[in-house]
């Protein structure tokens, strides 16, 4: 409905676009037709923080990203956002954001674990992480 | 177009082989000078990426060389007083002055914005700022924040200063569970420092570098007055990595006249409040309430989308073909997005899930209700004024508890040139009535002096005494009165009568102030006032 702004995070889509087409990329590939069931991080290790940290950073480039420790194991779906900076008021800079933030989401897929970056479809199979079938998410 | 973003957007676009005619970090050539004549405007990219520092190596969003060429000073001011002039939404009310007078892209900038009021008297324009563009595009995990896990509000930036707690995280940090820092305490000293009263810069230097530690890890002493405490206590947080909890406190209140109430506590609009949102309206929904107090008194907005979703969750199906929010920019551009070069369309209100915590397109909960109770704060800012105004552009109801809101109907595409991100207010948001003309704030109705647009409802100072989703606590009490008898209490309801103490004891604060969440990227304690 309503187009999307040119921020850093359609650059970041853009460019990837285009690389798309001028190099191969041996470590991701095309979502498949079926992404499988949506899962998280069952057992968080320092090994899989830095898979997860590396395939981020082969996502999105050279874009600083913090990630907390528990990434993923919460729920399958990773949002980043700009690192909220806000006025001299305390208020967020940008309190009326019209970008979408970078989404990723995790999906087990038969004995595999695989990360769908959503607004690409890039796919990462992570071979350092364990996981399981998302918990249905409860009302509070 | 804006050259910055736009230009590079489209060189990431565009094929392999005419990719290959502008790589290499740049042009070598730098802009053409150009002589002022006041009201004469080149196009800005005849100005842009022309730096006085050019930056080297690829920009790590594209991937790409930096466009950045080998300039002077005035092709950064050109560029900025072209940019102006074409995307500012009140370009018209902007002085020319000449750029050749003015020795630094600061300087120059704090210039290009309107010097004109608002209706009570404040700058018209008091969103106009500047971030390092390697700071800007760095990325963080949604709902991670730097911090206490505590969330301090400043009643007084200036001597006396006053500070309070206004509310805790539930996930604080572990090595601050232990400080038991509960709402309505004051701080009074930050690592020695006389909160209330230092007046020398060293001293305001080291209260803001305890507000706003530099790294996770750092430890800062506060002695604090808890509610209803007559001696101080000294308590040592520590600064870490905080998962914020966007929505809190939802529960149900059963009036005495027996309606069934629902009340959430809404701090901010980050991706992950989707699913905290959907929850809590789902949890609400499935009580069958009959009403809803939403409580944004701390909450300064952020993605849009997410105060679209919430305006549905309220409203429902009343909501469906109607706009949330227009976005309208000068009157250069009545039809067309100047930056995305897209025609410009209404944002509706989303009746399904956005993708952001929760899978895309999923129905979302409704509680189908023609009247909702907000309550506001002078925090209440941007993307919750939205939900405000976009309610009332469909004749919702929307009864306005607390006091008067910031005043942002307006945003901004942050653009980069030469290292150096600039927020320029380039639109501003109407409601499907196009009404969007409330820089003032939205004010209750009995509001002795009124300073926004008012809004039906009780003017009713913040209540620190109480915890927040409190039935007493002042707002919500207030809120709770109204909807049983549509009548507001006299205020200032949310004020205790002084306790009968000795002197230093803890009076309640009967005020407020500005919430402070993460406590990084600011400058919040001053030595004397200022404009604002």
């Amino acid at each position: 409905m309503r187009p999307g702004p040119v921020t850093t995070a359609h650059r970041i889509a853009v460019a990837i676009l285009a690389a798309l087409g001028l190099q191969s990329l041996p470590a991701c590939a095309v979502l498949a037709d079926s992404p499988g069931t949506p899962a998280v991080i069952a057992d968080a290790t320092a090994e899989s923080r830095v898979e997860l940290a590396r395939v981020i950073h082969e996502a999105l480039g050279d874009v600083p990203v913090t990630l907390a420790d528990d990434a993923l194991t919460g729920g399958s779906l990773l949002s980043l956002e700009h690192a909220l900076r806000r006025d001299p008021m305390g208020r967020p800079l940008n309190g009326r954001e019209l970008t979408h933030p970078e989404t990723f989401e995790l999906f087990k897929r038969g004995p595999r674990c695989v990360l769908v970056q959503s607004r690409t479809g890039r796919e990462w199979t992570l071979h350092h992480v364990q996981c399981v079938a998302a918990p249905v998410q409860a009302p509070q | 177009m804006t050259v910055m973003h736009s230009a590079r957007f489209l060189l990431a676009a565009v094929p392999a082989m005419t990719l290959l005619g502008s790589c290499g970090g740049g042009g070598s050539s730098a802009a053409p000078a150009a002589a002022w004549v006041q009201g004469q405007f080149a196009a800005e990219s005849t100005f842009a990426a022309s730096c006085v520092a050019p930056r080297t190596g690829n920009d790590p969003v594209t991937g790409k060389p930096y466009p950045d060429r080998p300039g002077k000073l005035l092709d950064e001011l050109n560029w900025l007083r072209s940019w102006t002039n074409d995307l500012y939404l009140w370009y018209s009310e902007v002085l020319d002055k000449n750029p050749a007078s003015f020795t630094s892209d600061a300087s120059y900038f704090d210039e290009l914005k309107t010097t004109a009021k608002t209706a009570s008297n404040r700058d018209k324009d008091r969103f106009h700022f500047t971030s390092d563009t390697a700071k800007w595009e760095a990325l963080e995990q949604s709902g991670v924040q730097a911090g206490y896990g505590v969330g301090f509000v400043l009643l007084a930036a200036t001597p006396p200063r006053n500070l309070v707690v206004g509310y805790i995280e539930p996930l604080i940090p572990a090595d601050n569970v232990a400080a038991n820092i509960a709402r309505g305490a004051k701080v009074l000293t930050i690592d020695g420092v006389d909160l209330v009263n230092a007046a020398d810069q060293a001293g305001v230097d080291t209260l803001n570098a305890g507000l706003t530690p530099k790294s996770v890890g750092e430890s800062h002493t506060f002695s604090i007055l808890d509610a209803g405490a007559v001696t101080p206590r000294t308590v040592t947080l520590v600064s870490a990595s905080v998962t914020v909890t966007p929505v809190q406190s939802v529960h149900t209140i059963t009036t005495p006249g027996g309606a069934l109430v629902g009340y959430m506590l809404f701090n901010d609009h980050l991706a992950t409040s989707e699913s905290a949102l959907v929850n809590a309206f789902t949890q609400l929904q499935t009580a069958g309430v009959t009403d809803l107090v939403l409580d944004i008194r701390y909450n300064g907005g952020g993605l849009l989308d997410i105060a679209s979703e919430v305006a549905y969750m309220i409203a429902g199906q009343q909501t469906v073909g109607q706009t949330f929010e227009l976005t309208q920019f000068n009157n250069k551009y009545p039809s067309t997005d100047p930056v995305t070069g897209t025609t410009i369309t209404p944002l509706g209100f989303h009746t399904t899930t956005q993708g952001f915590s929760v899978t895309a397109g999923q129905p979302l909960p409704t509680l189908g209700l023609s009247r909702v109770f907000v309550l506001t704060g002078v925090s209440t800012c941007s993307a919750s004024e939205s939900i405000i105004n976009s309610l009332q552009g469909i004749n919702v109801q929307v009864i306005q508890v607390g006091s008067t809101t910031c005043g942002k109907p307006y945003g901004f595409y942050p653009t980069d040139n030469c290292g150096t991100t600039y927020f320029s207010i380039q639109f501003q948001g109407v409601n499907a009535k196009g009404f969007g003309d409330y820089p003032d704030g939205f004010t209750p109705a009995n509001t002795v002096t009124p300073q926004g647009v008012s809004v039906s409802g009780c003017s009713v100072a913040d209540d620190f005494t109480h915890a927040l989703g409190d039935s007493a606590e002042g707002l919500l009490a207030s809120a709770l009165s109204y909807q049983q008898t549509a009548v507001c209490p006299l205020p200032p309801s949310g004020s205790a009568p002084p306790p009968a103490l000795g002197v230093g004891a803890y009076v309640p604060p009967m005020a407020d102030g500005q919430a402070i969440k993460s406590l990084w990227q600011q400058n919040r304690i001053q030595r004397r006032s200022s404009a604002q």
